[in-house]
């Protein structure tokens, strides 16, 4: 009786389970066979990043965000890291006025150069492997008119794009000819700060009785100022000067160990870029082309580290080459095939001056460090699909993936004056080696209202052990317009070039190899459409380890390298370090966002915000992370009045405040961090009237904090007195304004 | 090799590396809206040509026509069949999918009449064929869609296409007058219109 006793309450429990389970997969697949309305089909997003393949946003194994051509107009952004500011869930950029830096979910790695987030232009990726560089700022070298979508793929996206897809995936989509028929050119202006000119073509017609479509866009960027009052940081001392034995930050005036002034010569940068995206059948041909030569008005911790103050001719100069050619067929009705040949060269050149005898050590006015780098790859991707019903419900997808890279690099120490080598050049890389790879997804669909995606990628790099990157995930259409979804994902970077090969003297070691930093996240989320609004709210947990950082070694440990012989003993009192696996970061948190627009089409919103916790980890220390906000997000509204009259577009990002990169190591006091920022922008764009093609379009923005997170000046720790730390300057006005006509369209 | 040889080897040699160009560029197999979106548009656009529901009859039909030899268009024509299935109503009404292979436009405008077919859906393939069904199909009663956008401006009456990451509707309204499909008003304000 006991056992009967114990085990009916069970039974009868089981029972209304399954009964409820039966009548719940009745309602689904009832409901998932409903076909929503009109306009709420044509408010699909569709993404093609997540799996390589095209599907909606709610399917998609992963958290994705999708920034349209429109919004970008309609809200008056130029660049890819202000489409994920204003409009992104999840990411957000922060502007140190030289490159923007991304983060996501509360991550954000300062002084990376973007190396966490892998970055792709209509899938070629962009990330070299000196630096694992990309950036999203002006310098990308894509006209933004060219731009039709960015997709933002939030958590490890390694499955099927292996190394630096650590934060998630950015794929900047181009706009086709048939879409953008005609000739277009714009004409636009920061006022008083920078111009932009450019001009673009697109056609779509039949050549050879095949489709061919192509665009291609010339730009070109300048930006000068705005001048920043920087200091007064001082006086500091120079040991190898003579008496009073103050440091100089300049060539010439007064040496008096001051630090700081108007930087009025040196905040400009110069982008002349091009595109060209060209279709014909079975074959797509991407090519691009650009330089980015920039300058920034202070010295930090990345950059400028010890240069001189607004000397102009402290810059950092980008080239870039690449092509992608693809071809694409269906073998049978079951099987398509994909090959892709492609190749990519960049090279960076950092020059610095610095006239402080400590840093220079060489009896000259002032020392000038050439820093070049260059890095080319070439490589192949075939990859093959299955449909095994040829209806979509379970597809397998395969693909290998083969590259060739090469890089070199060296750091030269010149007379100022002369151009004469001081010393023979050191962190000299020149290495090479083949990267592959190997994935397979598989995706299945048992049920209209139940989907299923897992994979995993192999990654070779002779420099460290194989690296696997699994990832599933299963999504259900759980109600009418409801889709419930859970993900587990990895992802890995691989160490640079520059961290595993760059060797300095007496200052930057390299003793120990480096593992590839690895990430795994699990997340849930949840998705409601009702009519053309978009309801998302999702969970996230990421664990980070091995991230490479520069370690520095401690008085002891450089006693003990000059007794191993390993550190001249000159060099001792100066900082000496190396690339080392040192840090985890342990992350959790939610993403929340809205987005839709009214049935007429006319009034656009969204709004999107993220909490975040980060903390980074080492032993013995857990701190939160610097520079990423805890909590961020952005809100837009956007009016089109139509029949010839202006859109009006409002557009808010918003971060709390945020801890300054130095913060831990600087022993400031204050503790230094950047107070919450809100940035605003009002735009307004339309038709000029009287003249077909033409338009306009002027934006106003404002931010409300006047500083960031990053320590700016030669104070970088609290040092004899000077225990203020100085953060970054914001640029907290700007009004654009420009001009574009399209003819031929 | 002898000089006089060069330089016809040389032409033949570019000939024939034209023509195996060619003949790798001509089918092609183009990004497109996700099957099941592009059945879900398929089925409810129906519903907005006011025509339809005398055209169909008690249930519609609907050709799904393919390419002999092309195994783009089978999959496509193949995957919008299992799509359609699980849609109750087309336009409003139950409906049923034929697949058809294609031989001539003028045998496919028999077919059309002789079937009551009251739509028409062209998968990928169709390229070099679609003035010549837009001819045949005038005067006819019925609806013409095709996954490839670059139909619709020749002639195909419904298109689709994605443009920002959203899918985009496709209208010649000319031909849509000529095949007597009146699609509504508010339909016509959602869709990129071709005349």
């Amino acid at each position: 009786m006991r056992l009967f006793a114990r085990v009916r309450p069970a039974t009868r429990w089981l029972r209304a389970a399954a009964g409820l389970t039966v009548v719940a997969l009745g309602a689904f697949d009832a409901r998932a066979d409903e076909v929503p309305d009109l306009g709420a089909l044509l408010s699909e997003k569709v993404v093609t990043t997540a799996s390589k393949t095209a599907e909606t946003s709610g399917t998609a194994p992963a958290m994705a965000s999708l920034m349209t051509a429109e919004d970008i107009q309609r809200y008056g952004l130029h660049t890819i890291d202000e489409a994920v500011a204003f409009l992104s869930m999840g990411g957000f950029s922060s502007d140190n006025l030289y490159n923007p830096e991304i983060g996501a979910r509360g991550v954000l790695l300062p002084g990376d150069q973007g190396a966490h987030m892998l970055v792709l232009i209509d899938g070629h990726a962009v990330n070299e492997p000196l630096h694992g560089a990309a950036n999203l700022g002006r310098g990308l070298g894509i006209p933004i008119e060219l731009v039709d979508h960015i997709e933002l793929i939030l958590g490890p996206g390694s499955v099927l794009y292996g190394s630096n897809a650590m934060l998630g995936v950015i794929n900047i989509v181009t706009k086709r000819g048939r879409s953008y028929s005609g000739v277009h050119v714009v004409a636009e202006t920061e006022v008083a700060k920078s111009y932009r000119a450019g001009a673009a073509f697109g056609t779509s017609t039949k050549i050879l009785n095949a489709p061919f479509q192509m665009v291609m866009g010339l730009e070109i960027f300048k930006q000068d100022g705005p001048t920043f009052t920087f200091g007064p940081q001082g006086p500091i001392q120079d040991l190898f000067e003579p008496a009073p034995m103050l440091m100089r930050f300049n060539r010439s005036g007064p040496v008096n160990g001051i630090w700081g002034g108007d930087a009025s010569r040196s905040h400009y940068s110069l982008v002349p870029a091009g595109y060209l995206s060209l279709e014909w059948g079975k074959f797509t041909l991407n090519v691009r082309a650009s330089t980015f030569k920039r300058a920034a008005p202070y010295s930090s911790q990345y950059i400028n580290v010890i240069s001189d103050f607004d000397d102009p001719k402290n810059y950092q100069i980008d080239r870039v080459f690449s092509g992608d050619l693809t071809y694409r067929t269906q073998l049978t009705t079951h099987a398509g095939f994909t090959a892709r040949v492609y190749g990519d060269s960049t090279d960076r050149r950092t020059y610095t001056d610095y006239s402080r005898r400590l840093a220079c050590r060489f009896p000259v006015a002032t020392c000038r460090e050439a820093d070049e780098g260059l890095s080319r790859w070439a490589g192949s991707e075939l990859q093959g699909s299955l449909d095994w019903w040829n209806n979509g419900r379970a597809v397998t997808l395969i693909g290998v993936d083969g590259r060739y890279r090469y890089a070199q690099g060296r750091s030269d120490l010149l007379d100022y004056d002369t151009g004469r080598p001081l010393r023979s050049s050191t962190a000299v890389i020149d290495s090479s080696h083949p990267v592959l790879a190997a994935y397979l997804q598989q995706t299945a669909q048992p049920l209209t209202w139940l989907a299923f995606n897992g994979g995993a990628r192999l990654d070779y790099d002779p420099r460290f052990d194989p690296v696997v990157s699994p990832r599933v995930a299963t999504s259900i259409n759980a109600w009418q317009g409801g889709t419930l979804k859970a993900t587990y994902a990895e992802a890995f970077r691989a160490p640079t070039f520059f961290e595993t090969d760059a060797y300095i003297p007496n200052a930057l070691l390299m003793r120990h190899p480096l593992a590839p930093e690895r990430v795994r996240s699990i997340e849930g989320s949840m998705e409601q459409k009702f009519g053309r609004n978009r309801l998302v709210f999702g969970v996230f947990r990421s664990w980070w380890k091995d991230l490479v950082e520069k370690y520095v070694f401690s008085q002891a440990e450089k006693d003990d390298l000059v007794a191993r012989g390993d550190l001249a003993i000159s060099y001792v009192l100066g900082p000496v370090a190396e690339y080392r696996n040192i840090s985890s970061i342990d992350n959790f948190g939610f993403n929340g966002g809205w987005e839709g627009m009214t049935g007429s089409g006319r009034f656009h919103y969204g709004a999107n915000v993220t909490g975040a916790i980060a903390r980074r980890v080492v032993p013995g220390s857990d701190k939160p992370l610097v520079v990423a906000p805890q909590i961020f997000g952005n809100a837009r509204v956007a009016y089109d009045f139509e029949h010839g009259l202006p859109t009006l577009g409002l557009a808010a990002h918003f971060s709390g405040s945020r801890i300054a990169d130095r913060a831990f190591d600087g022993n400031f006091t204050p503790f230094p961090v950047a107070p919450p920022q809100l940035e605003l922008r009002a735009t307004v764009l339309g038709p000029v009237p009287l003249i077909k093609g033409l338009s306009y379009r002027f934006s106003a923005n404002y931010a409300m904090a006047d500083r960031g997170p990053y320590v700016v000046g030669v104070v970088q720790q609290s040092y004899a007195g000077l225990t203020n730390a100085e953060l970054i300057p914001v640029d907290r006005f700007r009004v654009t304004a420009g001009l574009s006509y399209a003819l031929f369209e | 090799m002898r000089r006089w040889l060069v330089r016809p080897v040389t032409s033949l040699a570019t000939v024939v590396a034209f023509l195996m160009l060619a003949a790798l560029v001509r089918a092609d197999s183009r990004l497109m809206l996700p099957i099941q979106l592009e059945a879900q548009l398929f089925a409810k656009v129906l519903t907005y040509d006011k025509n339809f529901p005398v055209r169909a009859g008690r249930t519609a039909r609907v050709l799904l026509v393919t390419k002999r030899d092309n195994a783009d268009s089978a999959r496509v024509a193949s995957q919008m069949q299992s799509a359609l299935k699980p849609i109750e109503q087309i336009g409003g009404l139950p409906h049923e999918e034929v697949m058809v292979t294609f031989t001539g436009a003028v045998q496919l405008a028999e077919l059309i009449k002789a079937s009551g077919a009251a739509a028409v859906f062209f998968g990928p393939g169709f390229d070099d064929d679609v003035e010549a069904i837009r001819g045949a199909l005038e005067g006819q009663d019925v609806l013409t869609a095709g996954s490839v956008p670059e139909y619709v401006p020749h002639g195909i009456v419904l298109g689709f296409d994605i443009v920002s990451g959203s899918p985009k509707l496709l209208v010649h309204l000319t031909q849509a007058k000529r095949q007597n499909v009146a699609l509504r008003a508010e339909l016509l304000r959602l869709a990129r219109i071709f005349e």
